[in-house]
């Protein structure tokens, strides 16, 4: 039974919603204003929260904006039920930071529907993926990767989906999302016991509705975090999120090595020429000496500018591996990277947006 | 006249030139909104719990108020998400058995796709003169933004402003 939160000002849409989830199992918690149903989530976090749009003392969409600004609440999956039905409502009630939206009227079975898939990631039974990209050799698109991964997860409406960037070196995650990070890992340091509330409280909402857990802007000299806080970092954030994607630095460091033996698929990412082939040989032996199974490595071929490189059957006969998935060359990811807007959280039509949908498919498939 | 508005109020989206309005309508009992649009005395039309967007930003709202009434030749189209809201009445001054055919029409600012149901017929400004009442329905409609083709707003059933046409194609098929 999860405790779900109604903030609606129509109080016979409020008692039949109270009814709809009663009926499906679930405790009903109900705000008829958007003061009164933030300090109530504020005091005590439900699993989900179901918000109007149209209110007259304060929108759902300013609801769903100070839910997300506070760190008590930042998690809370947001379903915003509205009667405004339009594309551009959607897309409002998503940049405001809801996780999902359906348009009034509902049926009981749509919304019970619904409101199990917005729960499914906090259920103790069901944790979410890990997907760590790594390469010990830099310059290959390591973070354009992961953040492009994570964009196409979440433009597939997948609910939660966290984005972790571990370098010690000003990562540059935050600078694809055009995030200027106040709060980063680095926040963790030197602390001996890391608590869940810790750690969601340095997570940083982008509009579109991923979760970041940023490295620090300038590098930093204190020492990285342990192995074991790695992975607890990776459990604590997967309790909540369908797929945790983490860039991994490109050293063997104790954060590596953690969040490389905490991922469900290890991606390791390569260019096509011969210093990577010979870097991705190394790796894979590295990875087989941490007792990591071959069968969740996989091979990602990268093509970071436009020159034709070495053939992918040639990579692949080389390293003994089949390169799972190949991301073309794509010119428009220089002006994403200057926007700080990536390719895969737009719907503009291009190569790497299409190769990238392409592969979170298949990892949704596989999950 | 006055109605007696002892109808459900329904949830329609009023499309002025610049501005979306989403409010409840109070609609007379068996008439919907046709009926309150029709009404030759009232050059106003009263809505309740009235939120307002600007057309560029269509998904934000900038302002609630409890009462609103909007001048009726101002309004560009109306979308009703039940076609059954609108509560049309029967094209007059035609025995033949109507169908359904495509239309494309503008008016400003947005340009507006659905279906119509007329006879195979009926030249475009017979269908503007023979329809009854000062909207067209346009059923499955969509209305796209002519600045941002991007930004597009649907609707089962879409009153267009007779009025504000300015051009009015149709499909004979």
């Amino acid at each position: 039974m999860a405790k779900i939160l109604v903030i609606d000002d129509d109080m016979n849409l409020l008692k039949m919603l109270e009814l709809m989830l009663q009926r499906a199992g679930h405790q009903a918690i109900l705000a008829a204003d958007g003061a009164e149903g933030i300090e109530m989530a504020a005091k005590d976090p439900p699993d989900l929260a179901i918000v109007d749009v149209m209110m007259p003392e304060m929108s759902g969409h300013e609801i769903c904006r100070q839910l997300r600004a506070r760190p008590a609440t930042v998690e809370i999956p947001i379903l915003i039920l509205t009667a405004r039905s339009q594309p551009a409502d959607r897309e409002a009630a998503l940049q405001s930071g809801a996780t999902d939206y359906m348009a009034k009227p509902v049926s009981p079975k749509d919304l019970a529907a619904k409101v199990d898939e917005l729960l499914a990631p906090s259920d103790a039974q069901r944790t979410g993926r890990v997907i760590t990209l790594c390469s010990l050799r830099g310059g290959v698109g390591v973070s354009t990767m992961s953040v492009s991964l994570a964009g196409a997860l979440r433009a597939q409406q997948v609910p939660n989906v966290t984005l972790v960037d571990l370098s010690p070196n000003s990562g540059h995650v935050a600078l694809h999302l055009r995030i200027q990070p106040k709060r980063s890992w680095t926040q963790m340091l030197g602390q001996t016991k890391l608590t869940t509330e810790g750690i969601r409280s340095l997570l940083i909402r982008h509009p579109s509705g991923l979760n970041l857990l940023a490295a620090p802007i300038s590098p930093t000299y204190a020492d990285s975090l342990t192995e074991k806080q790695t992975a607890t970092v990776a459990r604590v954030l997967c309790d909540r999120a369908n797929f945790v994607v983490i860039d991994a630095p490109p050293v063997l460091n104790p954060m590596c090595v953690g969040a490389l033996k905490a991922a469900d698929l290890v991606i390791v990412v390569m260019t096509a020429d011969v210093s990577s082939v010979q870097s991705v040989s190394s790796t894979m032996r590295a990875l087989v000496e941490m007792g990591i199974s071959g069968r969740k490595v996989h091979l990602l071929l990268n093509h970071t500018n436009d020159l034709a490189g070495l053939p992918k059957a040639a990579v692949e006969r080389a390293l003994k591996r089949p390169i799972s998935f190949v991301v073309p060359y794509d010119p428009g990811q220089f002006r994403a990277l200057a926007h700080g807007a990536p390719l895969a959280l737009g719907d503009l039509q291009s190569p790497l947006v299409d190769a990238v949908q392409r592969m979170a498919n298949t990892i949704k498939k596989a999950a | 006249m006055k109605f007696s508005y002892s109808g459900n109020p329904i949830s329609a989206d009023f499309y002025t030139n610049g501005y979306r309005i989403s409010c409840q309508a109070p609609t007379p009992a068996g008439g919907g909104l046709h009926a309150l649009l029709m009404d030759p005395l009232n050059s106003y039309l009263e809505v309740e719990d009235a939120y307002i967007s600007r057309i560029s930003n269509p998904g934000e709202i900038v302002a609630h108020y409890d009462r609103a009434a909007m001048r009726k030749e101002n309004i560009l189209f109306i979308i009703l998400t039940r076609r059954e809201d609108g509560a049309l009445p029967r094209s007059a001054g035609s025995y033949l058995e109507s169908s359904e055919r495509s239309v494309f029409m503008t008016v400003p600012s947005f340009e507006i796709r659905g279906t119509i149901e007329t006879d195979v017929k009926t030249a475009p400004r017979d269908i503007l003169l023979q329809l009854a009442g000062r909207f067209v329905p346009v059923f499955e409609a969509t209305a796209t933004l002519t600045d941002l083709p991007d930004t597009g707003f649907a609707g089962r059933l879409v009153l267009v402003n007779k009025e504000r046409i300015d051009a009015f194609c149709v499909s004979d098929r």
